[in-house]
């Protein structure tokens, strides 16, 4: 009777002991986890058409997350917030914190930005870019938000990495709107 | 760091080379001598084994260090150093250490009369100090000291926050650049170390700054708002 009662002990620590030290392993992992994806790179999938063809060349309802781009995102670029144009970049939307949308960098402070539609100019002011997808049919960008400040981008898309076929580095694409002060 | 040659290893490097030379041993005897061979491998392997296991615990040691402190200074709290005369007389022109925290702007607990830390949208190297006056959809009314105290009223657009300085005249804020997304926001102000010290003895802490974005300004109320007026006033 008093084997039992040992055994059963003894097993309800070894029981506690194998909690704890999963427990304690899930937080570290979790910690390196969420610092290596804030300091250094992290994986996003991207939803939606407004990047195609570079991002979801296909857009099947059917098919729906499934067939999403997962995408690199490097955090370097944040120790000095230095962008060129081409990069595609991931950003904290101006009406609604929650969201992140990932558009191309078309305008840096101090470019002249070209509106087709009401042929006007305006200017990139200090400290904001211009932002636009490489699908303009369907893409909510610069074009109705207007510039957006530096400090809300949350990271640089560098690499697609899956599907395995589209596998690819993703690169800068010069725009024919934007006038650069030379 | 070299390791020192293992007396073990060349041992049996020289057994192993003498091996080739030396006459046909019996059968018995050539057995013992390769069963010794074997166990001083096995004893070498263990021993960079072990080496190994106690490098991977150092560098997972300094891993979880470092992550603890990336995360409670993200997402947590962490000591900042404030200064400039923006938001004088609330804090300090020449310096306060202030306890930040950064959990109040994730669950969306921030309201009108909060100071907060917030990257500058001019400069986004820049975190600058000021206080909410108004959230999205409130009307907020404001005057510029400098454009002959005319007066103005803006209804705050969705996900932005009106921010401005507690001195109206000395501080660069929505007045100038007007209203600022929420996702700028940085952290919340809550709560004040000491007052007064001087900049040059906080090395440690986060530096902040207020509203003047290059120039130290040490002297006195006044003078600040001067040099402040001279040369920045123009420049927006």
């Amino acid at each position: 009777m008093s084997c039992i009662c040992i055994l059963g002990e003894i097993s309800i620590m070894a029981a506690q002991n194998f909690l704890w030290s999963f427990t304690k392993n899930c937080f570290t992992f979790g910690l390196i986890g969420l610092t290596i994806s804030d300091r250094y790179a992290s994986i996003v999938p991207v939803r939606g058409s407004s990047m195609s063809p570079t991002f979801n060349l296909t857009t099947d309802s059917f098919m729906g997350s499934l067939s999403d781009d997962y995408v690199l995102v490097e955090k370097f670029c944040l120790q000095k917030y230095k962008f060129s144009h081409g990069d595609v970049i991931v950003f904290c939307s101006p009406s609604n914190h929650k969201e992140k949308h990932v558009k191309r960098i078309i305008g840096l402070p101090g470019d002249w930005i070209g509106t087709p539609m009401t042929n006007d100019v305006m200017k990139v002011p200090n400290g904001h870019c211009w932002v636009e997808g490489d699908n303009p049919s369907s893409s909510l960008d610069s074009r109705s938000f207007g510039p957006i400040p530096l400090g809300l981008i949350k990271g640089r898309v560098t690499h697609i990495l899956w599907p395995p076929q589209r596998v690819r580095h993703i690169e800068r694409k010069n725009h024919e709107n934007i006038l650069s002060p030379s | 760091m070299g390791l020192k040659p293992d007396p073990i290893i060349i041992l049996t490097l020289i057994e192993e080379n003498a091996a080739d030379s030396v006459p046909q041993l019996t059968k018995p005897e050539r057995e013992t001598r390769e069963q010794t061979q074997g166990k001083k491998r096995e004893r070498e392997m263990r021993r960079w084994g072990l080496l190994a296991k106690e490098a991977l615990t150092q560098t997972l040691t300094f891993a979880r260090f470092f992550c603890l402190f990336h995360v409670t200074n993200h997402y947590l709290w962490s000591p900042t150093l404030v200064f400039g005369p923006s938001m004088l007389p609330t804090l300090n022109l020449t310096g306060d250490v202030i306890l930040a925290e950064y959990v109040s702007h994730r669950v969306g607990r921030l309201g009108p009369g909060d100071i907060v830390f917030v990257r500058s949208p001019v400069d986004p190297n820049k975190i600058v100090t000021k206080r909410i006056v108004g959230v999205e959809g409130d009307r907020v009314t404001y005057f510029k000291p400098r454009n002959g105290d005319s007066c103005h009223t803006v209804v705050v657009p969705k996900g932005h926050v009106w921010i401005q300085g507690d001195n109206l005249y000395a501080s660069r804020d929505s007045r100038q650049f007007g209203p600022v997304p929420y996702g700028l926001i940085e952290g919340k102000a809550f709560f004040r170390f000491f007052n007064g010290i001087q900049r040059r003895s906080f090395m440690l802490v986060k530096e902040v700054q207020h509203g003047l974005h290059d120039r130290p300004v040490v002297c006195g109320h006044l003078i600040a708002l001067d040099h402040w007026d001279n040369e920045r006033c123009n420049s927006y």
